[in-house]
Parts: structure tokens; sequence; C-alpha cells
């Protein structure tokens, strides 16, 4: 801490200070065009941070590290096309905020919660590096295995409609992550067409699954021309917002600490970090329902997680080497191009500008909030598209955002008919969010159990390998009081709706 | 037979076509992980059909399905994903832009829109592609014009 | 209406004069290269290769070189199946597209899968880097040396966990290799990439790993590093013996290989102009210095040692893996 403190003013001098700016202010675009998600975007800055003073490079990967996850909800609030994976928590309630003409509280929401989040998930990161990274070594084929069935266990939570409807969709999704090469035993799966050789990238169906459906509904509707909703800037809003963003205490620590939890987590888990907050916090929530309809409560939970994961997702990158997620990985590069090879010696003989990059992202949380606020002004005017120009745009930008992941055309086909099928899907009330955690957590969790497996077969035996250990047994707790409190929370709401019915013939 | 049992009957069947389709796969133990879930599916397939055979619930009369306005943009959308590769993306997505607001906007042709479609939509282009093709170098599909 | 027709007319002139400008394109080749060429890496952001591939392309736009700037494509899938495909099927032949290749990976794969591609398809116009595979055990693990791993490994077949980047790349090959010479029998983890498989060895999850020389040299502190699947020491690690000098037969067979190729069917005056311009640019100062810096180890080789490279593994690694398959 004296450390970071001694080298903070370091990162104030005016160059670094002009390239955190606008690494935040590209950041923010960059991660609301769908398909630039962090990753991508930081991959391409990386080359520009040749030619740079190592702190300038890195302050400029951080500041569009942290941007470009906030940016993702953008997208996710005014079109409903999240920017990045991590960002489909967010618009389960932020959309139905904007169409009923909230667009600029929803934002407000996104980027106050982000800041928070941000802050706690770097004041974590500060304080505890060192125990973390060793807690985030014991995640181990067994651990990311468990982890992926807690997060199916969330999968049911995630439609607003039947319980069974969510299942069959996560369970699609899984199936969708089974297709192309495996991984671990190099043998082609469902590969029906060649298309689907290199399997089905998230980027693309997550695009395919949440736009190409919003577009067929905008169109069904688009020859009305008026509005029910009137979209117009609301003024005076922003204290007001931040007062009542802030009292929600519960959402946006759960958020914060779940983010946290899941950044140090090695591995795909940064994606689902918003969503596994969500639904925890829906859980938890007096009235569940009014999540889905354009509660402030899921943004706020929804984003501080995502931001609350970045710092805690540089730990065992910084410390161990080991970067815990795509968009660590190529953080490393950023490093290693100037010769800073992460571990102890990072911070003891490059420590300027380790620190120096440290309190960049800190700076760029408060920069991140100030712009996407200024943004946010403005948000009434896409609001105010109408219909028909939006499905088209919304289409363009698909398309583009899904070619540019990895330059395939093979990957627009698949996004579109992924998306056709959705939005049957979605006319007879499935939902696209489990789909997507379905395709993250598939390839987690068959990985990880055939590895656990093959490891277990020369030890110990598969039981006694995925059912011991300390960290095993809390996680499997976990799944089992997820899949509890699921249980009989349905069969009180079953109750409470019998009631109410009865109530209703009594009355009638 | 309601809907949902008709969604839970189509479950079913697929995935029992699908699991016809397993064999397929060489290696058996790459072939566990999709048979549980397929499984999986099945059952809660099978869950739903007999939910709503059951116990049917009244459902709600639904507006009539805009075949035509959907069914032609889904038409539009095959004619640009075609042309992509072979007019290149920028000159595709304008193309399409246009397509889509001049047919299925037809009541709203007037010159006044439709030059301010015309200029929204190069605009959007350019800004597409001077953030994207010059600054960053993003790739895009190429064609006969960039 | 009227906008309309005026749409039409103005779209229909559009192309016309695109379509002329397009027929003039191939009389260029002169000029070569007169946009920026993009290449193909075929793994992940972030991976090693894609990261080297991005350093060692960052002179290209220098009028020394090409003059124009290489833009990279990260086409990942497969172990690098989709991106090579892709490269050879759809890829431009036009000079405007090329790819890195990864040995002993892509040979590999031709071999054992019915790929599109193998050591015909490809021009190869340089190589930058080599990274040996290195025998890693966890800090705490009881092997201090390749001859207590053997010797334990004798004593209890198949209870070693070996853990790499995945199946037929340079770790598994080396693996193999190891089996073989040493005549025992370890128990082969593929994992999604050399990170991971890094993770498995610090945390101790598996016994031992074959990883890359250079993740594993900016690792040294955190694990014991028993051998080096190569004929030479290296000089980033010259404490640590070959596996020949232990007494296990393993040659250089699985060492990674990275370079550029264009594909068969390439302009012969481009493919003579980048063999001659690639070795140059890999070799520039400020590349070896970066390259130095990230701890990334360079090879530069020239084409034809290349080729010949590419066909004296194909030769060994057809042996190997039709042992391997005979056995299965």
């Amino acid at each position: 801490m004296v450390d970071f403190l001694t080298y903070f003013p370091q990162a104030l001098t005016p160059i670094n200070l002009l390239v955190l700016v606008l690494g935040v202010i590209g950041g923010l675009f960059l991660g609301a065009t769908p398909g630039l998600s962090p990753t991508m975007a930081v991959a391409l800055l990386v080359p520009f941070t040749f030619h740079m003073e190592p702190a300038t490079g890195l302050v400029l990967l951080g500041a569009v590290y942290t941007a470009t996850v906030a940016g993702g909800a953008i997208s996710a609030i005014l079109i409903n096309i999240p920017g990045a994976p991590a960002n489909i928590a967010t618009l389960l309630d932020g959309h139905p905020m904007a169409k009923q003409g909230q667009a600029q509280k929803a934002l407000y929401y996104c980027f106050i919660s982000s800041l928070v989040g941000g802050l706690f998930g770097m004041v974590i990161m500060i304080f505890f590096t060192p125990p973390l990274a060793e807690i985030s070594m014991e995640f181990g084929p067994s651990e990311m295995f468990w982890i992926a069935v807690f997060g199916i266990s969330v999968m049911a939570g995630l439609t607003s409609g039947s319980v069974l409807k969510g299942l069959i969709g996560g369970m699609f999704g899984l199936l969708i992550s089974v297709i192309g090469f495996s991984p671990m035993l190099a043998t082609p799966r469902f590969v029906f067409h060649d298309v689907l050789t290199g399997g089905v990238a998230i980027v693309p169906a997550l695009i395919g699954l949440f736009a190409i459906p919003q577009v067929f509904s905008l169109m069904e509707t688009s020859h009305k021309l008026t509005n029910d909703v009137e979209f117009k800037p609301q003024k005076g809003i922003l204290l007001k917002t931040i007062k009542e963003n802030l009292s929600h205490v519960k959402a946006l620590s759960i958020g914060s600490v779940v983010g946290s939890i899941i950044g140090v987590i090695p591995g795909a888990g940064g994606q689902v970090a918003g969503l596994i907050a969500y639904d925890q916090v829906r859980k938890f929530s007096k009235n569940p329902q009014s999540f889905g309809t354009g509660n402030p409560e899921g943004v706020a939970a929804a984003e501080s997680a995502n931001n609350a994961m970045v710092g805690p997702s540089l730990i065992p990158l910084l410390t161990l080497s080991v970067p815990g997620s795509p968009t660590a990985a190529v953080l490393l590069g950023g490093l290693l191009i100037h010769g800073l090879f992460p571990g102890p010696d990072l911070f003891r003989s490059h420590a300027d500008v380790t620190y120096t990059f440290i309190a960049s992202l800190v700076l760029a949380q408060f920069a991140m909030c100030i712009f996407g606020i200024l943004m946010a002004r403005y948000s009434h005017s896409v609001m105010k598209v109408p219909d028909l120009e939006m499905a088209a745009a919304v289409t363009v930008l698909a398309v583009f955002g899904t070619y540019s992941v990895q330059n395939s055309f093979d990957d627009v086909i698949v996004m579109f008919s992924l998306g056709t099928l959705m939005y049957i899907g979605r006319k007879v009330g499935f939902s696209a969010a489990p789909v997507v955690l379905g395709i993250i957590l598939g390839a987690i969790a068959e990985d990880n159990f055939l590895k656990g497996k093959l490891i277990a077969d020369t030890d110990v035996g598969v039981l006694h390998y995925f059912f011991t250990g300390s960290l095993n047994l809390i996680i499997i707790a976990l799944c089992a009081a997820s899949v509890g409190y699921s249980v009989f929370s349905e069969a009180r709401q079953y109750k409470k709706a019998k009631a109410r019915a009865r109530a209703k013939e009594a009355g009638s | 037979m309601n809907r949902d049992a008709i969604v839970g009957l189509v479950c079913l069947v697929m995935s029992a076509v699908l699991y016809a389709t397993l064999g397929h796969i060489e290696e058996p133990r790459a072939a566990a992980f999709p048979r549980t879930i397929i499984i999986t599916m099945g059952a809660l397939s099978a869950l739903m059909l007999l939910q709503h055979l059951l116990f049917p619930k009244p459902q709600a009369k639904q507006s009539p399905f805009p075949w035509i306005r959907v069914g032609g943009l889904f038409v539009i959308i095959i004619v640009y994903l075609a042309l992509l590769e072979v007019v290149g993306f920028y000159l595709a997505s304008f193309l399409f832009f246009m397509t889509v607001v001049c047919i299925m906007g037809f009541k709203r042709l007037t010159v006044k829109q439709t030059v301010s479609w015309v200029l929204g939509s190069v605009i959007f282009t350019a800004i597409l592609f001077i953030l994207f093709s010059v600054l960053l170098e993003v790739q895009t599909p190429r064609g006969l014009l960039i | 209406m009227k906008g309309n027709k005026l749409f039409t007319r103005f779209a229909l002139v559009a192309l016309a004069v695109t379509m002329l400008l397009a027929c003039s394109v191939p009389a260029m080749a002169e000029g070569y290269p007169d946009k920026p060429v993009s290449m193909i890496v075929t793994y992940s952001p972030g991976g090693a290769t894609d990261f080297q591939a991005r350093l060692v392309t960052m002179m290209a736009g220098d009028d020394k070189y090409l003059g124009q700037p290489i833009v990279i494509i990260n086409k990942p899938g497969a172990g690098g199946q989709v991106g090579w495909n892709w490269f050879v099927q759809k890829g431009s032949k036009d000079g405007y597209t090329l790819a890195t290749y990864n040995v002993p990976h892509f040979i590999a794969q031709s071999i054992v899968y019915p790929t599109k591609y193998d050591i015909n398809t490809f021009e190869p116009v340089g190589n930058w880097g080599a990274d040996p595979a290195v025998l890693i055990v966890p800090k705490d693990s009881p092997f201090n040396n390749v001859k207590d791993l053997v010797a334990y490994a004798k004593q209890n077949p198949g209870k070693i966990t070996v853990s790499g980047a995945g199946m037929y790349v340079g770790h598994h090959i080396a693996a193999l290799q190891l089996m073989k010479a040493a005549g025992i029998k370890l128990t082969y983890i593929p994992e999604k990439g050399g990170v991971p498989a890094m993770q498995s060895v610090i945390s101790g999850k598996v016994k031992a790993g074959f990883n890359n020389l250079s993740d594993a040299f900016r690792n040294q502190d955190r694990l014991k590093i028993l051998a080096i699947a190569d004929l030479e020491r290296h000089e980033f690690l010259p404490k640590v013996p070959t596996l020949k000098e232990e007494g296990i037969d393993v040659d250089n067979s699985s060492v990674n290989y990275r370079g550029v190729v264009l594909p068969k069917g390439a302009p012969p005056a481009v493919i003579a102009k980048l063999a001659e311009v690639f070795p140059k640019m890999f070799n520039d100062k400020k590349v070896k210095a970066k390259m130095k810096a990230s701890g990334s180890p360079e090879k530069v080789m020239t084409r034809d040692q290349v080729i010949k490279m590419f066909k004296e593994r194909q030769v060994y690694l057809e042996g190997l893996l039709a042992e391997l398959k005979k056995k299965k």
C-alpha cells in the first residue's frame, strides 16, 4: 500500500493523463460495438504500445480494458445487444428500463455501479494480492468442474417464464458448446457442415442470439410510426440517481463481492460474473418477479460485478504470470513487449511501472464513470431512432461485429442461423440468456471433468478426486444451496399465485 | 393440444434425433458429455409435454403474425449476406440499409426522407469505415469496393 | 420514387468504376505490396504465437522492408486446423494473405487428420523463432532430475501425469518421444493451451509437464526445469541439460518452430521478395531486442532451410505417429 501511494503521483503526468482519457473514451465506444469485446480491443491496441514508454503503454491498455468492460453495457441497455458476454445480465433489466423512457437513468445506474464495483475490485487487488494468488492456484480441474455446475444451476432462474424452458434452453447451449473438435480428445463432434469445424465461437453466438431476434421483433412493429413512450433527455436526475443507486447497498455489495471472487478464479469465469451476481441479488430480493421488467437493482448488481472482476482478474497474471482470463492473456503481451516479466520481480525491480499501471486502473474507473455519464446524456437520440432504421442498422452492426472477431464469413452464417432459431424460440417463450450461459459453461464443465478423470485415474479415483478437498466441498454446498433455494422459492411463488387466484375468485 | 405441449413435443423429437446422431463420434469418452445433456434435455422436454397435456393453461390470443414484414426482412438479409463477399462490406451494407428502408418504409417514401436516409446511411458506414478500417485496421469482408 | 431511381443510377456508376479498378489489380505485381498485407494467426490473441507474430512484424511498415504494415488476423480453433484450412482453401493467392506456421503442430495434424493442408501446400518465406519443449515439475516435486522421474515411472507405469498444450503439438510429441526412448508409460493430459498447462504444473495439479522454454524461463522461480528436448543447451537456461545428456535419446523433433508461409500458388515474384525481406526483418536490431527482452527465443531461418526442416519433420513424424496408431 505504501508503495502504491509513493508511485501514485507518477500516473499523473500530463501525457499519462491524456492517454488515460483518450483510452477511456475510445474504450467506451469500442465496448459499445457488438463483437469488439475487451479482449479484442486490448489486442488491437497492443501494437500501438510498442513505440510508447512502458508506463504510458500500460496506462493505455489499462484504461481501455476498464472502459470496454463498462462500455459493453451501453449497447446492452440501448439496443438490447450485449457488447460482450459479460454484459448479458445488464440487458435483462437495463433494456426494459430504456424501453420505458429511462435509458439515461439506466446508463447512470450502470456507470455508477461500475465505479463502485470497480473500486471495490481494485481495493481487493491492492490489499489482498498475495493470499488471493494462492487461492487462485487452488482451482484445479475438479474445482472448475463444480464452478461450471454452479453456473448451470443459475440457468433455471434466468427466464422470466417457465423454469423448464430455461433449463431446456441451457441444455441447448451446452450442446452448442460441444460442436467442433473436442480440445481434450481431438475428435470432431456434430460437425454437420464445414462451417462448424472450429465450433461455435462465443461472440458470434452471443450477437446472433440477441441481435437477430431483436431485429425481427423491431420489424414486426416498425410500420407504426408513433412511439408509445416519449424519449427525451431526463434533466436533473443525476444527483437523485446517484443517491438512489448508492442506497441499493445490497445489490452493490453482492455484485462487488461475487464479481471479485469470480475474478480471482482463473478461466473463462469472468464472463459469467454478472449473471451469477444478478441471480443472487434476485434470490435475496423481496420481490423477485420485478427482475427482468426494468428493475434498476438488476443493472446495479450486474454492472458492479462486471467491473469488480477487473482488478482481481489481474492478480494471477501479475503475481504468477498466469493470465486468468483471455483479456489478461493479451495484457501479458503488453507487459512482455517492454521486458516486464510478471511475478514477484515485477513489484520489486519494476515497481515504478507496475504501480503506475495499477494507479491508472484506479483512475480509469473514475474517468469511465464521468465520461460514461456525459455520454448517457445523449442516449435518448439512440432511443429516438425509428424501429425500421434501427433494425437495419443493428443488422449491419451485427454482421460487422461477428465478422471482425476472426474475419470469418462462416461465423456470420452461424450467427444468423442461430439468431433466426432464437427468434422462433423467443416466440414460444425461450430466453437467450440461459443458452449463452450454456455455451460458455459447457466447455469448462466437460474439459475439466475429462481432465480431472484422467488425473484421478492415475491416482485416487474419480469419486475421491471430485468429492474431497475443502474448496470442492464448499462449491458443492453452494450448488446444493442454489438448487434448493430455487425449488423452495418456486414452491412459494406457486402457493402465492394460487392464493391470489383464490382471492380473486372469492372477490368476483 | 396447446402451444407449450407442442413445443415440448418438438424438443423431445429433437433430442431423439440428436441422440441418434451420437454414433458418429468415434471416441467413446467424447460422446459421454453430449449424451448426458441430450438425455437430460429429452427428459425435461417430456416433462414439459406431460405438464401441458395434463394441466393445460388457458392461453392468451395472439395477434396475427406479420409474415410479410418479417419474411421480407429475412429474404433481404439473406441477399445481403450473399452480396457481402462479392461487393464488400461497406457497399453491401449501404445497399442493404437503403433496400430495407425503401421497401419496408414504403409508406414514408418521400424525396426528403430518401435524402435523409441516403445521408444517414452514408454517414453511418463512413463512421464505421474510418473508425475500424482506417484507425484500428479491423478487417471486414472485402469485395470490389474496399 | 425519384430518389430511388437516382440512387440506382448512382449505384450502377459506382459498380462500373470499381469493376474497372478491380480489373487493373493483377497487373500490379511489380509494385507489391501496395496495400497492407494480412497475416493469419491460427491461435487466439494473447498466446505465444500471436504475441510473437505481432512483435516480429512490427517493422514491416518500414521502407527498408515491406513499406506496408502487416495486419494480424486471428482464426483460432481445433488446434490451428480452422485457420490453416481456411488459409489454403479460401485465402487469397495474390500474396496479400500470409499465415504463421507452427512446426510440428501442422505437420502432425496433416498426418493424423484429413486436413486440407500439408507441407506441400505451403510456401515458407522465413522462420523467426524456435521454442524447445522443456520438462518441468512443480517446485515441491520429489523429482530433482530426469533419472528420478524415469525411475518412478518404471515402477509406477502410467501414474505420472504430464500436461501439455493439446493433442499433437510439440509438447505431446516430446512426451511421446520421452516415453518411447526411456521405455516408460506416462499419462499425457492435453490442455487448452500452454498457459493452463503451465498453471497445472505450478499448482501441482499434475506431476510434470512439457511446456515452452520461453514460458518456463519466465516462471523458473516457481518450477523445477529438469531437461530440454533439443540437441543443445539453450542460452536462456544454460544450466538445464538436454534429454540426451541425461541419457535419453530424444532429438529436436518437438521444437516449436514459428514462421511465415504463403499459400501454394502465390506469384513466384512475391515468394522471392518475401523470402528475401522476412529473414532480414526478423534480424532487425529492434526486433531482436524486443524478442530478447520478452524472453522469446529467436531463430531466424531462410526459405531453403525451412523447406529442408519441413521435410525432415514429415519423415520423422510419420514414423512416430504410425507406431502410435498401431498401438491403438
